[in-house]
């Protein structure tokens, strides 16, 4: 009996471990090098999201999205932006890579600040706020690029 | 035969219509954000081996006037048939989560209001409907609303692109310098099972039993795999046409429907956005009752009981008690606030993993004269399902490695 129930949570047991290793953790940085690419991979995702954002924004900017469709996308860009800064801030710096940490972490922190101005702005559909929203954004991702060349 | 062209036309209306579904918005989106055009070949491959199995298993219905299920267990025993109802079950409930999901994020988009607001209400509908409607009503339907998706063809046409370089990219199939071997064949799994989905399969058999086709039907039938599958198989390369115009150049990888939505608003503006938004509606709203349908009949089919909307709710009382029961499961664990998006993409890999507990026992059948008599599988059909079957097994067995080894594609 014993046999077969553990024979029956195998599946059960490979099924978590998948998903576990396939992406639902977060890793620890095994050293500078390590922490360099999580910061690179970090500032990848950010820009993806800050150029949908971006994206979205000059559409609304001449008026050729539906605002609740803008209101979402913007969102979604801001709650990843959030989620991405919380799994970089997780992982522990290694000593010598105070100065990615912190380049990394201020580029991320104005990505959200932009996401942020840029949902206020969509929601209100606000055309001056709109205009602002999309400089700051622009201003983001020149940030985030700079940041980017430094970690690599 | 006005009368019957008519029907052709509308067969491979709603076949293009209801082609696409969360999985292939999603994986199609994704794919062309990341890779271009480069795996445009894996969806040319996944549609063949769709009207490969689609036309064997609408063949078996139409001869044998059974559907799938009902004949595994009983050509290859309760063993093997457990197998494949247990695999092909998971995955078509995964399936038929995400589906609901796709529902709730797609009026979303349209109203603000939130998803997990929406679920409980989709869930509810698609109850509704599939307890309702009429077998060919809910074909017709949200197969013709769904052609709405062929707006991400007008999208691709209105952003101009540079076509040599989409067609550089398709045919080259190389995948661009950033990405590694292994995401690359990731994804390309994740595509072939999107296109291979298996609850295609057992809706397109069981429709057949549901629309009581025999032999004379198998031209109408074979009209609608070969031509309306393909048909489909072009939206799906449009929408990554979409995605690899707009998102591939600034490295934005697609997490969300709104994203896929986006490129068509780029280039359409309001009204082709609104159009995309019905597509986005009709697709999965007709794929969360194509795959509430399928788990239902699976099961009844599997334990012999009567099935079917062809006969009154109450002669196929269990049938829709498993269809009720999902239908509630489904909704309660999009409620556990699992993200939609991650449910499909999850889906179509494990779609792939099950694929063989599908396929192979299709083949086998196809190829019993007991049960098809003089229209058992010829050389085309076998040579075919024989290299898909390979292909199916390969890709089986690879993908959870590559599942790990890629972080899920990351």
């Amino acid at each position: 009996v014993t046999g077969s129930r553990r024979r029956r949570a195998l599946p059960a047991l490979a099924l978590a471990a998948t998903l576990a290793l396939g992406g639902c953790m977060v890793t620890p940085a095994t050293g500078p090098e390590s922490y360099r690419g999580k910061a690179k991979r970090s500032l990848d995702d950010a820009l993806g999201e800050l150029h949908t954002a971006r994206i979205t924004v000059e559409t609304m900017r001449k008026d050729r999205i539906l605002g609740t469709t803008a209101d979402e996308i913007v969102s979604d860009s801001e709650a990843a932006l959030g989620s991405i800064s919380d799994t970089f801030g997780a992982v522990q710096a290694p000593p010598e890579s105070d100065p990615v940490h912190d380049s990394t972490s201020d580029a991320l922190t104005a990505a959200a600040d932009a996401a942020e101005t840029a949902r206020i702005a969509v929601r209100r559909s606000d055309g001056a706020a709109i205009a602002k929203a999309l400089d700051d954004l622009k201003a983001a991702i020149e940030t985030l690029t700079k940041a980017e060349e430094g970690v690599a | 035969m006005r009368k019957k062209l008519l029907g052709v036309t509308l067969g491979v209306l709603t076949a293009i219509g209801g082609f696409v579904d969360i999985g292939d918005l999603v994986t199609n989106a994704a794919v062309g954000a990341r890779f271009g055009m480069s795996l445009a070949w894996v969806v040319v491959l996944g549609v063949l081996g769709i009207c490969v199995f689609a036309e064997m298993s609408g063949r078996v219905a139409a001869v044998s006037g059974r559907a799938t299920f009902d004949l595994i267990r009983e050509r290859l025993g309760p063993r093997v048939g457990l197998a494949s109802l247990f695999g092909s079950m998971a995955v078509t409930f995964m399936t038929f989560i995400a589906e609901i999901g796709g529902v709730a994020l797609a009026l979303t988009l349209a109203t603000s209001v939130n998803a997990f607001l929406w679920m409980p209400i989709v869930g509810f509908a698609v109850w509704v409907v599939l307890w309702r409607a009429r077998f060919s009503q809910i074909e017709d339907v949200f197969g013709l609303m769904g052609l709405a998706l062929i707006v991400f063809g007008v999208a691709v046409w209105r952003l101009g692109p540079d076509w040599g370089e989409l067609w550089h990219q398709a045919y080259t199939t190389r995948r661009p310098a950033q990405e590694s071997l292994a995401t690359y064949l990731y994804y390309a799994i994740a595509l072939f099972g999107a296109a291979m989905t298996p609850y295609e399969v057992f809706f397109f058999s069981s429709g057949g039993v549901e629309e009581k086709w025999t032999a004379k039907n198998l031209g109408l039938m074979r009209s609608n795999v070969f031509l309306g599958f393909p048909l489909g198989g072009l939206l799906s390369l449009a929408i990554a046409a979409c995605t690899t115009i707009v998102f591939l150049p600034v490295g934005v990888q697609v997490d969300t429907l709104g994203q896929v939505a986006l490129p068509v608003a780029v280039a359409t503006g309001k009204i082709g956005l609104a159009i995309v938004l019905v597509g986005f509606f009709a697709a999965t709203f007709g794929a969360a009752c194509e795959t509430g349908l399928s788990v239902g009949y699976s099961v009844g089919q599997y334990f012999g009981w009567q099935w079917g909307k062809f006969v009154r709710p109450g002669h196929a009382a269990r049938f829709h008690l498993v269809v009720l029961l999902s239908t509630i499961a489904a909704v309660a664990v999009l409620l556990t606030t699992v993200d939609p998006i991650k449910v499909t993409e999850y889906s179509v890999v494990f779609s792939a993993i099950a694929l063989p507990l599908t396929y192979f026992p299709i083949l086998v059948i196809a190829n019993d004269p007991d049960y098809m008599a003089r229209y058992v599988n010829g050389r085309v059909a076998n040579g075919l399902g024989t290299a898909y079957l390979i292909l199916i097994v390969v890709a089986s067995l690879a993908a959870i490695p590559l599942m790990i080894v890629t972080k899920a594609g990351q």
